[in-house]
């Protein structure tokens, strides 16, 4: 049995399939051919490529639309601009952040761009001049493959980049940072601050589109590159080429691509980025120019064409000057200097003056001003400054101070306080009046048993707890006592090595105790021959005899109770001629 | 190490930039210099055997004349509201900025110090006042940036809400 002889309709229509019938009938019916129909069935049912169908239509529709005057674009327009508008300010972020990687790599292609043509400018320019020195950069171009125009421009910078960081945009926290020399600072501040003034910076300029993106900062200037989460900052020196720029861009961009959940989700944990060594290493950078000035590339390159060498000469001249009289006020408004006279001679610069030998030595602030040390001769006449800083200087110099003692200055009075030796404050009232500047001095100091005096005082007090007792009529010490006199000994010693005081020395008084009770002066008499005896023994172990006086002392006397028959000592410092 | 920021805020001569001081470096000056700005201070604490390095925005009063930029608050791990207990007006003040702090550092922990304790008798801010405020469920302390009265634990007590 088949299917077919089941259903004869469906026999039916097969067999008018089979024959072009039923074809032929649907084309009349409907206008389509059976192609055409699935083509548009299947068109209906995927969402995607009916849409994309539309879209081919909807801006012809569109603009048929304004055509016909139906739909007027200055009533569309204010509404999507409101909407975006309205979108940016909900969340800002969200636009850059989307914007952020798409936009960066054209803006940079435009930036290597503008310097591509600005070297073709320079390249024409430039071969025309002719000089040893271009030359020079001439073979170098031809050997390193670098074209002549990069070759010059990279002989016009000097320039140094000092520090990198790399801030967390939102809470300002340093999450990294690069130094070109290991000399720590107070990055963690710095780079507060750099966000503290970013926001000051975009929160008052709001409406201009402005980004931050450099601080002029003296001789310093700080560049900025803003991602969405963080900022790279590097502070830098002279004429930094323009390249750099791209440098920190995609140094950001990576950083913004490896961390991206760690700076989402950061929590003030900074060690994934403190791992990460070369994250910065690469920002750091420098290079030196075979002259020994800076100049700005632009003024440089102007020079060079317009006034050849002789400009170029006067120019590093007026630099230097210029760099000179910077110095001057500069150095003149260093505490304890006064400067008087300038001139210049045989190209050597003269500096006339007064200076304290407190005040700090000019040879870093020449360096700051790109000037060097043999270039500059200093007459400078000794003087005792007043300026206030000095004077304290000049003060801790002379007096010495142990670390427990603070020194302030105000108004001609000198303020000690804090804790010192006797012999120290005593010295320093005298000495501290004398000092140029100091018309009083106020203390608030209290004494410090200094750590000897302390180890002393803890021996004294170790001899005057032994005591030694006695069993009746029998004068020897037992094994356990034989130690402790051992120990006596050594602590005696000690103490008379210690030259506490030069006019006093100790003496130690060896108490034998009896009782009154009974026969009170034969027990004296045994007494007294029992701190004879143990005198004896301390000079037998070596104590020498003039340091130790015997003593009876009755027990009815003591304060508190000891054994009958014992020996106990005292240490007192005599002044010699009360012996 | 860990960083954390954190914000001081509150109307003028509440004694913000007094607090920070008695903190990091143990001064207090009687003198009054407005900041202007921002003054950024930093302080390693201990907290649970960690150290923590905090950094302290010492942010300009809010006056007439100028107001509190929200940027700056911006990324706060906490803040103070700091009030002058002498002057009632700087609580509205501290709660106007509370509420602005809230709104751009989101849920951080914080906490109200009422400064000047040492003049407790003359005192605007009464004990009432203070009530309410704890009522609300917010943490006050009471603190003298002259006499070093709870000042280091105030900012203790924040560093240890930050880590949790
Ligand atoms: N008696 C007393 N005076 C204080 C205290 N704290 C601050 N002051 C004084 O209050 C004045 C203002 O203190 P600041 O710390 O400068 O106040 P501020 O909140 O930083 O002020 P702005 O920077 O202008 O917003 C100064 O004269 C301080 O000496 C305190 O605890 N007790
Ligand atoms: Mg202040």
């Amino acid at each position: 049995m088949t299917s077919q002889e089941q259903n004869p309709m469906d026999d039916l229509s097969k067999k008018m399939e089979s024959q072009g019938y039923l074809e032929e009938i649907r084309r009349i019916l409907t206008g389509y051919n059976r192609k055409e129909l699935t083509q548009l069935n299947k068109l209906l049912k995927d969402k995607k490529a009916f849409a994309a169908e539309i879209s081919q239509l909807l801006p012809e529709a569109f603009s048929q639309l304004i055509e016909s005057g139906e739909v007027n674009l200055d009533t569309i327009q204010p509404l999507v601009e409101e909407t975006l508008k309205d979108s940016i300010k909900k969340n800002p972020r969200t636009l850059s952040d989307i914007l952020f990687p798409i936009m960066m790599p054209a803006i940079r292609k435009a930036v290597s761009e503008d310097i591509k043509r600005m070297l073709d400018t320079v390249n024409s320019t430039l071969e025309k001049g002719f000089s040893p020195k271009r030359l020079a950069w001439r073979i170098q171009s031809i050997f390193s493959g670098k074209t002549y125009g990069e070759i010059v421009l990279s002989h016009a910078y000097i320039y140094q980049v000092k520090q990198v960081f790399l801030i967390h945009k939102e809470t300002g926290l340093l999450l990294a940072q690069a130094n070109i020399d290991d000399n720590p600072t107070d990055a963690d501040l710095i780079s507060a601050m750099l966000s503290a003034i970013k926001d000051f910076v975009q929160d008052s300029f709001r409406s201009g589109k402005e980004n931050l993106d450099a601080i002029e900062l003296g001789n310093f200037n700080i560049w900025i590159e803003q991602g969405p989460k963080a900022i790279l900052a590097a502070i830098v020196e002279g004429n930094v080429p323009q390249n750099y720029r791209l440098l920190l861009k995609e140094t950001l961009e990576g950083i913004h691509i490896d961390f991206s959940y760690e700076l989402d989700n950061f929590q003030g944990d900074i060690t994934v980025f403190q791992q990460d060594k070369e994250l910065l290493n690469k920002c750091i950078q420098k290079e030196k120019k075979p002259q020994k000035k800076s100049k700005p590339i632009a003024a440089l390159i102007l020079i060079l064409i317009v006034l050849g060498s002789f400009g170029y000469w006067i120019y590093e001249k007026a630099i230097e000057k210029h760099h000179f009289n910077q110095f001057v006020t500069s150095y003149n408004n260093t505490q304890g200097v006064i400067v008087t006279k300038t001139y210049k001679k045989n190209g050597q610069w003269f500096v006339y003056g007064l200076r304290d030998p407190l005040s700090e030595k000019p040879g870093r602030l020449l360096g700051s001003y790109n000037l060097q040390p043999k270039k500059v001769k200093f007459k400078m006449k000794p003087y005792y400054s007043l300026s206030p800083i000095i004077i304290l200087k000049r003060a801790s110099r002379k007096l010495k101070p142990p670390g427990t003692i603070i020194l302030k200055y105000n108004s001609d009075t000198l303020f000690i306080s804090g804790k010192a030796n006797k012999n120290w404050i005593k010295e320093t009232k005298l000495t501290a009046k004398m000092i140029p500047g100091i018309e009083t001095v106020i203390f608030h100091t209290t004494h410090s048993t200094s750590n000897r005096q302390q180890k002393l005082k803890q021996k004294i007090l170790a001899i005057e707890n032994t005591v030694f007792s006695f069993p009746y009529n029998g004068f020897y010490l037992t094994e356990q006592q034989q130690q402790e006199f051992n120990k006596l000994i050594k602590e005696t010693k000690s103490i008379l090595k210690f030259n506490l005081n030069q006019d006093s020395i100790p003496v130690i008084i060896v108490n034998s105790f009896t009782s009154k009770s009974g026969n009170a002066n034969a027990n004296k008499r045994i007494a007294q021959e029992r701190a004879n005896q143990f005198i004896n023994l301390m000079i037998k172990a070596g104590l020498p005899p003039e340091v130790m006086v015997p003593k009876v002392v009755f027990e009815e006397k003591m304060k508190k109770s000891l054994p009958p028959r014992s020996v106990s000592f005292k240490i007192k410092y005599v002044k010699p001629n009360n012996l | 190490m860990i960083k954390k920021k954190i914000t001081m805020l509150g109307a003028f001569a509440v004694g913000k930039t007094s607090l920070v001081q008695r903190f990091v470096r143990s001064i207090f000056s009687e003198k009054y210099h407005t900041t202007i700005g921002v003054k950024i201070d930093q302080k390693i604490v201990q907290i649970d055997h960690q150290d923590v390095n905090l950094l302290l925005w010492d942010i300009h009063g809010e006056d007439e004349f100028q107001k509190v930029k929200p940027a700056y608050v911006m990324g706060s791990a906490g803040f103070f509201i700091v009030m002058d207990g002498t002057r009632k007006n700087t609580m509205n003040i501290g709660l106007d900025l509370l509420a602005m702090a809230q709104k751009v550092a989101g849920n951080v922990p914080f906490i109200i110090l009422i400064n000047k304790s040492d003049l407790k008798n003359d005192w605007e801010i009464t004990d009432s006042d203070i009530n309410n405020l704890t009522n609300k469920g917010y943490s006050v302390i009471l603190t003298s940036a002259k006499d070093n009265i709870e000042v280091e634990k105030a900012f203790l007590t924040l560093a240890k809400k930050l880590l949790n």
